[in-house]
């Protein structure tokens, strides 16, 4: 449904650089949901990163984290963002052909934003909250 | 409780410092709420000596403002004035209570302005007499009534004991000079412990610890009800001073000549530095009339000491201790007393210090009805000893073994000062020290500033930690330095040491457990961070004296007794 409401938008024509033939808006839609499904894997990582530092911290200053740390840790996880979505865009054909590279760094940023809003979420719903409020 | 302590002479001061430096050390008295500690309890210093500057003293003085400060740093309240009170440890009272035994009543402002044992002795004081001289002079030699004796009785004490006994029924008036020092009607009712310590062989030690304990000792059995326990320690020849730069007549007195030549050779040695020329000139007489500190006569004076115990002293004390070294340790610079006589302290006057403990402690020794036999391990070398050669103390239920304290300390130090995530925001801090937490995440002012004092309490536990057993001659004299080179990783704050010691308190990975354990000789414990995290008081309005005292003696449990390798095999 969402997917549907939104090929018919021209939200998606936002993340392609030429839509000259039939089907580009199929190709926009899978660069957003690509960019979805990235966000999301990569703030899993990171956060299941943390829970691992933590469960097998060996002693109290290494198991607390303060909000600096915290930071940088999602600040880290951007980098395998940009990373993924690249690979992901440079591998497959309609991508590198429609959504090009103006689409591609527009598909960084929204990834990113998504990123650093489900990092964001998974601290609150936990008791992490503490470390970044 | 009560307690007093009352060093007579140098050895007595010194043992009065390592006294303060094992309280602040940790070495607990008593068992308060299943904590031990010696907090609760109260001790006053009165130091009886004619020498008021001697470098004992100062030394003492500035071990005092060390314990002043680390219990003014655990405190939560403003610290009272004179007072070194927190939980952590002892109250004592900062103000040494000098009792100089040459300040005497007067009858006239004549009276006792001479400190000289003729001038101290020909008082008016006693009741209506004009003249003590013609009493004296079967006595004494004209020489020893002339003699100065404001620096100490130069171990004769058939010079300091006449003017300890004129000294101690002094005290009996409460306007008297040493009667106002003491305060003895503020005593009166109240539990105490007194404990004398001196030397045995020497001149203030050797006359002051018999005379005082006997006048103690029959206040007490005049007045039962007071619940006052009389205990001493004598120190049997430990250290001995080397030879004076040139040695006593046999005979006769010293000519002018003889006086000027000597200060010509000898003036510019240490033993004579600061001094005026007529001080010079004066000391050199001295030494050639045979007043000064004679090494090889202690021990035969250590034994005729033994003998006066034994027959006319012993009864006054609820308790005795013996301390000594088979072989006394020698020091290398000469000494007249005063400032310049600044010993350093000897392991031998730690052993003192813990019989002190024993005593506080009220635990009796043995049947009082009979000796205990004094030992040592047969392995001990004097000379270099490590802190599980020191005897253990009892607190009543449980010996008190002064390595297990030394290494719990220790351990302490890291765990608070390294272990502990105070940079971070208390909030942020793990659930596994979730009572500290919950504590100072809605005060993080309060969590930075014990965080702040702390640290410096921490530092200045370890400065007492390492001039107590640390072989360095200036600080101290008598141990092997073993436990001292095993201490300071745990003191430590570069990166390699932390390392060692946080890899040791690192928690296996599915318990709580240490991985490795912190040890010191033969003694052990194996402390996880986790575990240490859990310990702080029920009430949010702990002190930090409180908070350290807990998990100061919650470690202390856990220290263990190594096996050590060969023992057992005969």
């Amino acid at each position: 449904m969402l997917a549907l409401i939104l090929q018919g938008s021209t939200f998606l024509q936002m993340f392609i650089d030429s839509c000259d033939e039939e089907g580009c808006e199929d190709t926009a839609l899978n660069w957003f949901l690509g960019a979805i499904v990235v966000a999301l894997i990569c703030a899993l990582l990171m956060l299941a990163y943390k829970a691992l530092k933590k469960y097998t911290a060996m002693n109290l200053v290494q198991k607390a984290w303060s909000r600096g740390q915290t930071i940088i840790l999602m600040i880290v996880g951007l980098v395998p963002v940009v990373i993924i979505l690249a690979t992901l865009w440079y591998t497959t054909r309609n991508f590198f052909n429609y959504v090009g590279v103006g689409g591609l760094l527009k598909g960084i940023v929204v990834s990113w934003v998504l990123y650093l809003f489900f990092m964001l979420t998974g601290h609150l719903l936990s008791p992490w909250r503490r470390e970044i409020l | 409780m009560r307690n007093v302590f009352i060093a007579v002479g140098g050895s007595g001061t010194k043992v009065a410092e390592a006294l303060v430096r094992l309280l602040a050390i940790g070495f607990p008295t008593h068992r308060e709420n299943g904590v031990l500690t010696s907090a609760g309890n109260s001790l006053q210093i009165w130091r009886l000596d004619p020498d008021r500057n001697s470098g004992a003293a100062v030394s003492l003085g500035n071990c005092l403002k060390d314990y002043e400060d680390l219990q003014g740093l655990l405190n939560g309240n403003q610290p009272s004035v004179n007072l070194a009170s927190s939980r952590w440890a002892m109250d004592i009272d900062t103000r040494v209570r000098h009792l100089d035994p040459l300040q005497l009543p007067r009858v006239t402002d004549l009276d006792n302005e001479v400190k000289k044992l003729g001038g101290i002795l020909d008082s008016r004081y006693g009741g209506g007499i004009k003249s003590s001289l013609p009493f004296l002079a079967p006595f004494y030699e004209k020489k020893d009534l002339e003699v100065e004796i404001d620096r100490g009785f130069y171990q004769k004490p058939f010079i300091g004991a006449a003017v300890m006994a004129v000294f101690a029924e002094s005290l009996n008036d409460e306007n008297s000079p040493g009667g106002k020092a003491c305060s003895l009607t503020g005593f009166q009712n109240v539990s105490t412990n007194f404990f004398l310590c001196g030397s045995l062989h020497g001149g203030t030690g050797a006359c002051g610890v018999p005379v005082m304990g006997k006048y103690l000792g029959t206040l007490k059995r005049q007045n039962q009800s007071w619940d006052w326990r009389v205990g001493a320690c004598l120190l049997t020849p430990y250290c001995v001073p080397p030879q004076p730069p040139f040695g006593a007549l046999r005979e006769g007195h010293p000519t002018t000549q003889q006086i000027d030549d000597l200060v010509k050779e000898h003036g510019d040695k240490p033993a004579f530095a600061g001094l005026t020329i007529e001080d010079k000139r004066k000391l050199v007489e001295q030494i050639l009339l045979g007043f000064y500190a004679e090494p090889d006569a202690m021990e035969a004076r250590a034994r005729q000491g033994l003998a006066y115990y034994r027959d006319h002293s012993a009864d006054y004390f609820d308790e005795l201790y013996l301390a000594g070294k088979p072989e006394p340790d020698k020091l290398k610079v000469w000494s007249n007393g005063g400032e310049s006589q600044s010993n350093p302290l000897n392991s031998a006057e730690v052993v003192a210090a813990l019989g002190a403990l024993n005593f506080f402690s009220r635990a009796g020794t043995g049947n009082p009805a009979s000796y205990v036999i004094p030992t040592s391990t047969t392995e001990l070398n004097s000379e270099k000893m490590n802190l599980r050669d020191l005897p253990r103390y009892s607190t009543g239920e449980e010996d008190i073994d002064p390595e297990r304290i030394f290494l719990t300390t220790a351990a302490m130090h890291h765990l608070l000062t390294k272990q502990i995530p105070w940079d971070i925001p208390a909030k942020s801090w793990p659930k596994e020290i979730d009572r500290l937490r919950k504590i100072y995440q809605d005060n993080e002012n309060r969590k930075t500033e014990d965080w702040k004092r702390f640290n410096a309490a921490a530092d200045l536990l370890a400065k007492f930690l390492m001039t107590t057993v640390d072989p360095d001659p200036r600080h101290t004299i008598g141990w092997s330095g073993e436990d001292a080179n095993r201490i300071r990783p745990y003191l430590a704050s570069d990166a390699n040491s932390v390392k060692e010691i946080t890899a040791k308190t690192a928690k296996k990975l599915m318990s709580k457990e240490a991985r490795g354990e912190l040890e010191l000789g033969n003694s052990s414990m194996r402390i996880s961070t986790f575990q240490f995290g859990e310990w702080c008081p029920e009430t949010a309005d702990f002190t930090r004296g409180e908070y350290l005292r807990l998990v100061w003696s919650n470690l202390l449990q856990g220290v263990q007794k190594r096996m050590r390798v060969g023992a057992g095999k005969n």
